[in-house]
């Protein structure tokens, strides 16, 4: 019985593949036993579902892969977590306030619970949903601006929040697709570019600042991360599927032969070794001769514009001056040999492709910018299953605390920010 | 004897900051020798920087006015500047057979004076070739739009204007060579260019496509040209036209085999040396022959220079009409005047005139009849490089 409490699902349906991760945890960290990866084979457009049966097929298969690794312990998970993107997902700065009303003006745990509830109960429109939202900062007496407002002296707090929101119709095909696969669970959502942000940054780049792009397949995730919390994060419906497409338009190549070339390493060995065509039997004795610059060019300026399209976004809210830890490029986009060069170019930036890490072990087989998203919602449901445990045993407050100083410092705002979330 | 001497005299004149580079250029490459080069500009710094240039080929335009300032794109002020040297221009042009004028447009001196110069030549019945570069596109929207103003103001006054988009260049080009090297390849690529321009066009061709020809193709139709020049310079005969070849379509101004496939017109001239047989004129011009499409013009020139040893020059211009622009507007005005002319009207209800959009390519491929992605009022599906016209070589 007290097995189950210890197993959390995560699950991603991505435009590349579907993956299933089981992870089972203890009180020396995290583990992952058991994967299940399927192709999605067109049953996710631009990050959203586009055909339920061709998706259900999928996920049951990947489950199953997974429940086979991990010696059939999906049944006993305590947590089922799914990313979601796409779905016209948006973000806007709630403000809440409260008044801090005993005599010493001391600020109180309680005090700041009610400031960050205020700061979540934004009008949102009927058919919008809240998916996650992080405290980005507070503002003491209205002026002076801290990220620890606990024991300070003011009288009102301010708590300023990112929240995450997206049409709730398109959300809740992530929910169905579950139930309908035999999940029991109501599963926890989590925006992919903040999962991002569980599975591949660093503790001193939660805290510094740091632009997080996630390149997907169907879409592009972008996050600013600060203090350990969002300051800003958005979806663009462009993503690596676009290049190939493309590419498939612009040189008159079947979409596969793209995706393979791109996907493989070809072009990156002909352009290091400054071949001038690339040769192609696309009719039976016909050789066509391409010359590598068109495939180069055409890939650059569609990358390029994604990244312009992401700095003129953050622009408008001068982020820009915040990013001291620069920039984490993940996803499978992130593994084509001239994003990073691209990038740099365009944001003129520091940037590194972030791939999955674990401070205890690296897990095996999830080396790559491809898991990110996937590892970092196993990783957010195990915090908000640590949490769920120590509110369970303990009272709220200091069994917080016992959690926070397992952790060290860096966690302490994330489970604050998960806590919250909770009280909900 | 006198006549054959006036003949053979070519004056190769460079105007404005772009056109002193590339005429610079061309007097280093050794087949210029013996024609005759000078520079007219408005800015005494960018003459000054000619060092390889005689002086006494070097003309500053109006100083009294401009104080050698530089024309600051304002082309009227570059029309005034050619026009009060107009007597210098006139003593050049009564020795010369040939004018061609080499520039680029969008600055002042050049669009400016390409005007005066032209209508200088016409009156003093000295055939002249223009050939301007076209700014790149990141040159900006006031830029391009003063050099198109431009070449559509000299298609009046000149029968045969080319106009090459510097833009071609990135369509060869690998994305690593640097800046500097781009623009003296796009220097040296002009003059090559003229050279061949001067070839088709000088008299004494065993194949024969004159000036006629080229102003015959050209006359009163906004074209734009992208001209390549092919060397061949192997030991073996045989070799150095297959050199020429795969050097011609290799060529940064030509944008690639596929710019020679869908042009209206192509010019070819083939010049070698003595040392060329009649069956490799005749297979490398049939090659080149095949390369544009079904419908384009092809007007063939070749030519025997003793002094070209082994070596071969292939060059093509590939002309392409700009049909969207209706200078032309002879179809258009026949539709006017039908209003008028009743007897008339019959036929033009026979010949409906429709002006064409120009036809892109804009299709979203697998992303067709899926929930687009709109920024801004632009589709992001359709590919970026359609969507930003930039040429891509398909080697198709």
């Amino acid at each position: 019985m007290f097995k189950t409490h210890n197993i959390i699902t995560a699950v991603e349906l991505g435009t590349s593949k579907v993956c299933v991760l089981i992870g089972e945890y203890s009180e020396e960290g995290l583990s992952v036993i058991g994967k299940g990866e399927t192709d999605s084979s067109g049953a996710v457009v631009k990050g959203e579902i586009a055909s339920m049966d061709l998706m259900i097929e999928k996920l049951i298969d990947a489950i199953e892969q997974a429940d086979i690794q991990s010696g059939h312990e999906l049944n006993n998970s305590s947590m089922f977590a799914v990313a979601v993107t796409g779905c016209d997902m948006d973000s806007l700065l709630g403000e809440g306030t409260a008044f801090i009303q005993n005599e010493e003006r001391r600020i109180s745990e309680e005090d700041i619970y009610e400031a960050v509830n205020n700061a979540k109960v934004q009008p949102l429109n009927v058919d919008r949903r809240l998916v996650n939202s992080f405290d980005a900062y507070y503002l003491l007496d209205g002026i002076r601006r801290s990220s620890q407002p606990l024991n300070q002296r003011a009288s009102t707090l301010k708590a300023c929040s990112h929240i995450i929101h997206g049409n709730s119709n398109r959300l809740e095909n992530f929910a169905a697709i579950l139930s309908d696969a035999g999940v029991d669970y109501e599963p926890e959502m989590i925006f992919s570019p903040v999962a991002d942000m569980f599975g591949v940054l660093s503790e001193d780049e939660l805290e510094s600042g740091t632009l997080l792009i996630d390149f997907g397949a169907g879409t592009t995730e972008y996050a600013v991360v600060c203090n350990n919390g969002v300051l800003a994060s958005g979806v663009l419906t462009i993503g690596f599927e676009h290049v190939a497409n493309d590419l498939a338009i612009g040189l008159n190549l079947p979409i596969d032969f793209c995706r393979k070339i791109l996907e493989d390493g070809t072009l990156a060995r002909l352009t290091r070794e400054n071949a001038v065509h690339f040769e192609c039997r696309t009719k039976p004795g016909a050789v066509r001769k391409i010359p590598v610059e068109s495939f180069n060019r055409i890939a650059d300026a569609r990358i390029r514009e994604i990244f312009e399209i992401i700095r003129q976004k953050l622009g408008k809210e001068s982020f820009w001056n915040n990013l001291a830890s620069g920039c984490v490029l993940t996803g499978g986009g992130a593994e084509f040999f001239r994003t990073r060069e691209i990038f740099n170019q365009v944001c003129d930036l520091p940037a590194r492709i972030g791939k999955p890490f674990d401070a205890n072990n690296v897990p095996v087989g999830l080396e790559s910018p491809r898991y990110s998203t996937i590892f970092g919602v196993l990783r957010y449901a195990y915090l908000l299953a640590l949490q769920n445990d120590s509110r369970r045993k303990n009272s709220l407050g200091s069994g917080l605390r016992d959690k926070i100083s397992g952790f060290g410092d860096a966690f302490a705002r994330t489970l604050k920010n998960l806590r919250s979330k909770m009280t909900n | 004897m006198d006549n054959m001497q006036k003949i053979n005299k070519v004056l190769i004149l460079g105007l404005g900051g772009a056109g002193g580079r590339v005429v610079q250029t061309l007097s280093s490459l050794p087949e210029a020798s013996g024609l005759v080069i000078c520079a007219f500009d408005t800015d005494r710094s960018a003459l000054d920087r000619l060092t390889q240039l005689d002086e006494n080929c070097k003309v500053l335009c109006d100083e009294q006015w401009l104080l050698g300032q530089g024309a600051g794109g304002d082309t009227m002020k570059g029309q005034r500047a050619l026009s009060r040297e107009s007597g210098k221009l006139q003593s050049l042009l009564s020795q010369t057979s040939l004018l061609v004028v080499l520039g680029g447009l969008g600055g002042g001196t050049a669009t400016g004076g390409a005007g005066v110069i032209s209508r200088l030549a016409r009156t003093m019945s000295v055939p002249a070739v223009m050939l301007f570069e076209l700014p790149f596109a990141f040159e900006g929207h006031v830029r391009c739009k003063t050099a198109d103003d431009g070449l559509h103001g000299l298609l009046a006054l000149s029968d045969t204007v080319l106009g090459i988009h510097n833009d071609l260049l990135f369509s060869v080009l690998p994305a690593e060579t640097s800046f500097a090297d781009a623009f003296r390849l796009a220097d040296i690529e002009l003059a090559r260019a003229a050279l061949g321009v001067i070839d088709v066009l000088l008299p004494g061709n065993m194949l024969a496509a004159d000036l006629g020809d080229l102003s015959g193709i050209l006359r009163n139709r906004k074209s734009q040209a992208a001209i390549g020049v092919g060397i061949g310079a192997e030991d073996c005969v045989a070799d150095s036209c297959t050199a020429a070849l795969s050097n011609l379509v290799d060529s940064p101004f030509l944008g690639g085999a596929a710019k020679l496939k869908e042009a209206d017109a192509v010019i070819i001239n083939l010049t070698g040396g003595d040392a060329m047989t009649l069956s490799e004129v005749k297979r490398t011009l049939e090659h080149a022959n095949s390369m544009p499409g079904m419908a384009a013009q092809i007007l063939i020139g070749a030519n025997i220079k003793p002094e070209l040893g082994t070596h071969v020059h292939l060059t093509a211009v590939a002309i392409k009409y700009d049909d969207r622009d209706p200078l032309a507007g002879s179809a258009v005005e026949t539709a006017k005047t039908s209003v008028h002319r009743r007897k008339s009207r019959s036929k033009a209800l026979e010949q409906p005139v429709q002006q064409t959009l120009p036809l892109t390519i804009a299709t979203s491929g697998i992303f067709e009849g899926k929930t687009g992605t709109v920024i801004d009022g632009i589709n992001l599906d359709i590919p970026t490089f359609v969507r930003r016209q930039i040429p891509i070589d398909t080697g198709e």
